[in-house]
Formats: structure tokens, C-alpha cells, sequence
């Protein structure tokens, strides 16, 4: 709740500052016949300019850090994708070059504020180059995306909220052909929350040994087993609630014992959202994708998706 | 037997002192060319005293062309033989057996000068053509004077005219002709011919004539028959049956058969290898031929009559009881149409031939060849899709078409390969190498929205 108030009052400053009315170009047509036939017609065909410019598109996020976890997260994992913006917030899906893996995000319209989406609109862009761009933002600060109708460029506003500093800058997009995939909400066998860090730290671990893991889910607990040229490693983790520290809680939710192999490799690869929260929410049933869920803000949140290791090629 | 003797066109009479004497046992410079060399002609043995070389129509090509025409034996076409361009060669002729005829023939007549020195001395000829003097119908003769009418004329009907007129007509197309029409012999020979390809009204004492084409075709087919009875020259029965009814295999399974014998004895790999390239050779020339043979075929079958028949080993004709002969038999009457008869002619035997009013039924044969073209595409469908070397081969020919084009487009490529690369993350890249053998598409859980 503390946190509520906070944003609202940035809100307030926010709206101050750049007084823009919401949908003033909807009134502009009108204003523009008055105004070009008095002597101001140069302030006229400024307006005129700025209502062609229709900005479809405009999203604050408070911090620009979320954005640029999310963005630095998903880059390694696929190349471009389409960032599709409708009324209820910014989604995203997309798949790696191998179709084995799936990340799938979603930046819910009140993790922003404000937030405002006319029409859908998809926004195709190469993450490596808005890897670039982010990096001129300071993880606090104010970040405003904006695109126009018919995007062919993304806007990015940067503010600095410590000073009076404001970057801008436009992002190319290009088209994408992307198939998108609908995924079924299903009910796991095993769901086990456990602190970001511990699974990031047990992902590097054990693909020191091995580029396969394999995970058991049992009333035992959770153990991530591996085998490789040097060595085998397991690492076995139980239900464990620390009642000072919450964020180390481990939870083992069971229905029936399960066990599958996955990459390693795409599995370290998903820990690099590990900053974003810190739990993340691991879903597995025999023969579907195991699901590496961490949860954001708001009920937004970033999910990888992976194919399990059928039969032993090793 | 026919016997050889040099024969000088009519102006090579004055240049007897030109040709070259070659003393025996003693070098001598061969002399200077002479501008209207003699010539070396294969004649009928009993040519009467009154046969003549003349120049008459070709029906063919409209031109004129020297026939030998004797009034006792008939009349005679020259066919060339000559060595190829590429290995030129010349007649040495030298002094033959002194056999009593030799020397009776060269005591007589006033061409005879040469024909002793030649005899005596020998003699070189640049050109290593031989003119072979071979019967010929003298109905191809007349058909110029017969058809030119309706040829000028065009949708008139055709009328009758009497004998006397056509030969008329024929002496005014060839002048050459009119001193022997004077002959009684040569005009009954050529009317006789005429009447087997006319229709013929009687008007009085004469017998008028109008051309038939019905009757010119029977008389075609009776000598196409003829030309078939001992099978075909190989070179025909090679080029326009053997390929025509060549049954072409899917490349499929002769590739098939390649990997088996590999497996089996590498000693047989070579030969069957071969055998696929030849049988796509053959194909692909097949139907090049196939289209052209028609118009090229007479000016190479007066030329190149030299050319060794290389028979390969094929499989033997798989095709129905009949077509084989029924195709021989067509290609023998296409031979003929377009060595002996005028074009449009030649398109009117065509079609009648084809048509029912024919004394043969064609159909059986044109069913089988459709279905052999039919087969033909199918295995180059296959093929193309098939075979890499082909296909390499095709974009071989493309780049030559338009290399211009295709470079740039290569750079394209390349230069969005290069900012493909340039926009892949390390992450990108790294996955690349991961092993995701034994994992499932996303797609195979999750259903395409």
C-alpha cells in the first residue's frame, strides 16, 4: 500500500509537468480551421503537424530497470519479436531459433502509469538494439515508450527524475513474421517456488558437470541431478519456510512424483531474469514443457518455456 | 557394274590443259587450282547415247537441280557424298587397270581428253565429293508442273489439263528438259507417272489430268512401305524410332539401382553409373531432336551420308505389337515429304495421312507416343527434383542469363546475413551449439492460435 501512494504522486508531478490533455488530437481538427485563418498561421501548421503525427501509443514505466531486465533476460534466448501493445498491456511471445524453448511476457497496463493504447499494435523489434538504446537509460529512471500510428519507429523517452535530464530516442522496427502459439492454462504435477538466486546457483553448478539436468519431484523433495565426463552432481532441496527471511522460502506443491531431463544451457539462460524477482516458480508434468515463472509487479509476469530431454542420446 | 570416270562440267572442256600431269617416278609441282574443277560422278552403267545431266525444278526447293535423265533407263538424281568439313580430304585418281573398255573410252567422244590424261597420268581433285547418280521417280518431276497452279492460285479449283500442257508447263519451268521431251520415250515415261498420281478424264482421243492428292499419297505410302520393307537405314531407325519409343525410367529408382550395386561389388558401380547419365542424355537430346528432325533432317541426309552410324547397345523397342513399324513406317513417309515434296505439299500428305481417309491407321501410334510424352515429363518432373547435378546445372546457365543480377542479389544476401549476424546476441549464438536432440518442438504442445 505504501508503495500505491508513492506512484500516485509521481502521477500528480508527472501530469503537471507536461500537461498534455489525454486525446487532444481527437479536438485538434477543429481548433486548426479557426486558427489558420487568423494571422497566427504558423502556430496553425504547428498543430496541424502535431496532429499528423497521432501518437497511438504511450506507456510510463517508472523505472526504466524493469524494462531493462526484462529486455537484457529475453535477448539471449531470441533475436527479434514482436512487442504487441492492445489496451491491456504490452505481451510478448516469442520462440529461440530452435523452437525448443518459449518465453512468453506480459507488462499488464498497471505496471505502467500512465498507460494508453488506441488500437493493437505490434511492435517489431531487434532486442540487441534495444539492448543498445536501454543502456543510455539509468535503471531509475522514467522511461515513456510512444509509437505512432503505423509505427515505423519506437519512441523512447528517457527522464531523469534526480535531474532535469531528458533523453529521447527512436528505435527502427521492422516486421516480423511470428506464429504465435496458444498456450493452455494446465495443472502441474509439481510446483516448486524457491528463491531466484538458489535456482540460478544450482543451474551454474551443475552445468560445470553436465550440459543435461535432470529433475526429480517427490515427497522427498526436488533433486537436480546430473551426470558429465568428470563427474555426477545432485543437489536436493525440501520444503523449507524461513519465517525472518520469507524470500528463501522453498515450497513443493506435489500430486504425483515427476521426473524429467532439460538443457542446461537454456535453463541458465532463463536465470538471467533472476534479477527481476526474487522467487521464481518452477512447473513440471511428465512429457509437457517445464514452466520458469517469474513473477513482476503487478500481476505482470515472465515465463520460459521448455522442451524436456526425450530418451537418452547422450 | 558402275564404272568411275572423271567427268568435266561443260567448261571444264577448255581447261583439259590445265590439269596435272604427274610424270611417274619424278616429282612435279602440282599446277594451280583450276577455277571449274572436274568432278567425279558414279553414273548407271547402260546410259544410253542420248542421256543428259539437265538442270530441273526441285520440287523441294524450288530451285534448280541436275538430274541425269536418260530416255531408256529412266530418270536419275545426284546425291553428294562428301566428306565432313572438319577432316577435308581430296580424290587421288590414279591410273587404273588398263582394261579394254578403259581404253575403248578413251579413244571416243570429246570429253574423252581428260578422262585419257587422267588415265594416263593420274589426277588430284580438291574436293573429295562423289556424285552418285541414283534412280528417282519421275513423278517428283513432274509434281512442279503440277501443282504450281494451284499453288499461284490458290483457292481455284484445280483443273484438268492434258498431258501435253503439264509437260509444256514443265519445259517453261526448266528449259532444259525440252530437248529431250522431244524424245517419245521420255514423254510417255514422265505422262505414265503423272497418271498414277492424277485423276484422269478422257476427252476425246486425250487424256486430261488433274492432280490427287489421295493418289499421290498411295503412291508415297507404296514407297514408304518399300523403304521399311529391309528395315530402316540405322541412322533413321536410331534417331526417330528408337528414341521415340525410348521409355523413359524414373530417375528414382535408377538411382536406386546405383546404391544397391554399391553396396553389393564397387566393380559394378561404374557401369551403372554410366548408364544413368546416358539415359538422361538421351532424353534430354530426344526431345531437342524430336522437335527440329523434320526440317533439318533433308540437308543432313544428302550431306553427311558418310557419318559412321555408332549403333550403342539399347535395350531392345518395349512398345505394342505394330507401333514400332507403324513409326518406322511414318518416318519413312516424312523422309520422303521432305526430300522430295514442295512444303505445302508435304503439310497436305502429313495431314492426310493422319486423317482416316488413310489406307493406315496412325492412331495406335499416336496414343502410345502420348503416353510416352506423358511419361517423359513425369520423369523429368522427378528429375529436376532429384538430381543435384541438374539442378547445379540449371543455375549454372541461370548465372550465365543473368550474372549481373544474381551477383547483386548475392550480395544482398550476404550483407543481410552479416546484419543478421550483427543483430544476434552472444546468448543467440551460444544456444546455437545446444544439443536439442530429443526435445520436442513448442509447437508440438502448444496449438498454433
Amino acid at each position: 500500500m505504501p508503495e500505491a501512494s508513492s506512484r500516485n504522486s509521481i502521477n500528480a508531478k508527472y501530469k503537471t509537468r507536461l500537461a498534455i490533455p489525454p486525446h487532444f488530437q481527437q479536438t485538434t481538427p477543429a481548433k486548426i480551421t479557426k486558427l489558420s485563418r487568423t494571422p497566427r498561421s504558423l502556430a496553425a501548421f504547428c498543430f496541424q503537424e502535431i496532429s499528423f503525427s497521432y501518437t497511438l501509443l504511450e506507456a510510463r514505466l517508472e523505472q526504466a530497470d524493469l524494462l531493462k531486465k526484462v529486455v537484457d533476460a529475453i535477448k539471449d534466448l531470441v533475436q527479434d519479436c514482436n512487442f504487441d501493445c492492445n489496451d491491456s498491456g504490452v505481451a510478448l511471445q516469442a520462440m529461440d531459433n530452435s523452437h525448443v524453448a518459449l518465453v512468453s511476457m506480459m507488462l499488464k497496463a498497471e505496471s505502467f502509469s500512465p498507460y494508453r493504447c488506441d488500437r493493437n499494435v505490434a511492435l517489431g523489434v531487434n532486442l540487441t538494439s534495444l539492448t543498445k538504446v536501454l543502456r543510455a537509460a539509468q535503471n531509475e529512471d522514467i522511461l515513456t515508450l510512444k509509437a505512432e500510428d503505423a509505427p515505423d519507429v519506437l519512441n523512447l523517452v528517457f527522464e531523469s527524475s534526480a535531474s532535469d535530464r531528458l533523453s529521447e530516442y527512436d528505435l527502427k522496427l521492422m516486421d516480423i513474421d511470428q506464429e504465435h502459439l496458444g498456450i493452455p492454462d494446465t495443472e502441474y504435477a509439481a510446483t516448486i517456488s524457491m528463491p531466484s538466486t538458489e535456482f540460478k546457483r544450482i543451474c551454474m553448478d551443475l552445468m560445470a558437470l553436465s550440459e543435461s539436468v535432470s529433475i526429480e519431484a517427490s515427497k522427498d523433495g526436488v533433486k537436480f541431478t546430473c551426470a558429465g565426463d568428470i563427474g555426477n552432481g545432485a543437489v536436493t532441496l525440501r520444503s523449507h519456510s524461513n519465517v525472518d527471511k520469507p524470500d528463501l522460502d522453498v515450497d513443493i506443491e506435489l500430486t504425483e512424483p515427476v521426473s524429467l531431463t532439460f538443457s542446461l544451457k537454456y535453463l541458465v539462460n532463463f536465470c538471467k531474469a533472476a534479477g527481476l524477482s526474487k522467487s521464481v516458480k518452477l512447473c513440471l508434468s511428465n512429457e509437457v514443457p517445464l514452466l520458469v515463472e517469474y513473477a513482476l509487479a503487478g500481476s505482470s509476469y515472465l515465463r520460459f518455456y521448455l522442451a524436456p530431454k526425450i530418451g537418452d542420446e547422450e | 557394274m558402275a564404272k568411275t570416270r572423271g567427268r568435266p562440267a561443260a567448261s571444264a572442256e577448255k581447261d583439259t590443259t590445265d590439269s596435272k600431269p604427274i610424270a611417274t617416278g619424278q616429282k612435279t609441282p602440282l599446277k594451280a587450282e583450276v577455277s571449274n574443277p572436274p568432278q567425279l560422278f558414279i553414273l548407271p552403267e547402260n546410259l544410253g547415247q542420248e542421256a543428259r545431266i539437265v538442270q530441273l525444278e526441285n520440287a523441294r526447293q524450288s530451285t534448280n537441280s541436275s538430274y541425269l535423265v536418260c530416255p531408256e533407263t529412266g530418270f536419275y538424281e545426284f546425291t553428294r557424298i562428301a566428306a565432313p568439313k572438319s577432316t577435308p580430304r581430296s580424290w587421288l585418281l590414279s591410273q587404273g587397270l588398263d582394261t579394254p573398255d578403259n581404253i575403248a573410252k578413251g579413244e571416243e567422244g570429246a570429253e574423252s581428253k581428260l578422262v585419257n590424261n587422267i588415265s594416263n597420268d593420274g589426277y588430284v581433285l580438291r574436293n573429295a565429293n562423289l556424285l552418285v547418280a541414283t534412280p528417282i521417280d519421275s513423278l517428283f518431276l513432274m509434281l512442279p508442273a503440277l501443282t504450281s497452279k494451284s499453288e499461284t492460285k490458290g483457292a481455284e479449283k484445280k483443273l484438268f489439263l492434258s498431258g501435253e500442257d503439264y509437260l509444256e508447263k514443265l519445259a517453261s519451268d526448266s528449259p532444259d528438259i525440252r530437248p529431250l521431251l522431244k524424245n517419245e520415250s521420255v514423254r510417255v515415261l514422265l505422262e505414265k507417272r503423272m497418271a498414277a498420281i492424277c485423276d484422269t478424264v478422257d476427252a476425246g482421243d486425250e487424256t486430261m489430268y488433274r492432280i490427287s492428292e489421295e493418289k499421290l499419297l498411295i503412291e508415297l505410302m507404296k514407297k514408304a512401305e518399300r523403304m521399311v520393307m529391309n528395315g530402316l537405314t540405322p541412322s533413321l531407325e536410331e534417331k526417330f524410332v528408337k528414341k521415340a519409343l525410348d521409355v523413359p525410367t524414373p530417375l528414382v529408382i535408377v538411382e536406386e539401382e546405383v546404391t544397391k550395386s554399391t553396396l553389393s561389388t564397387p566393380q559394378a558401380e561404374t557401369p551403372d553409373t554410366q548408364s544413368t547419365t546416358l539415359s538422361g542424355e538421351s532424353l534430354a537430346t530426344s526431345f531437342s531432336e524430336a522437335s527440329t528432325a523434320a526440317t533439318s533432317f533433308s540437308e543432313e541426309s544428302s550431306i553427311t551420308t558418310t557419318k559412321v552410324v555408332i549403333q550403342p547397345v539399347e535395350p531392345s523397342i518395349e512398345a505394342p505389337e505394330g507401333v514400332a513399324d507403324l513409326l518406322r513406317l511414318r518416318t519413312a513417309l516424312s523422309f520422303i515429304c521432305s526430300k522430295y515434296l514442295s512444303p505445302k505439299i508435304s503439310e497436305t500428305i502429313k495431314s492426310l495421312a493422319n486423317s482416316s481417309a488413310s489406307a493406315k491407321d496412325f492412331t495406335p501410334l499416336d496414343n502410345h507416343l502420348a503416353h510416352l510424352a506423358k511419361l517423359r515429363q513425369e520423369a523429368l518432373a522427378t528429375r529436376s527434383l532429384g538430381d543435384a547435378s541438374r539442378k547445379r546445372c540449371f543455375d549454372d546457365e541461370d548465372e550465365e542469363g543473368n550474372g549481373e543480377s544474381r551477383a547483386e542479389k548475392k550480395r544482398k544476401k550476404e550483407e543481410e546475413e552479416k546484419r543478421k549476424k550483427a543483430g544476434e546476441s552472444r546468448g543467440v549464438k551460444n544456444l546455437k551449439k545446444v544439443n536439442v536432440s530429443g526435445m520436442k518442438k513448442m509447437s508440438d504442445f502448444f496449438k498454433k492460435k
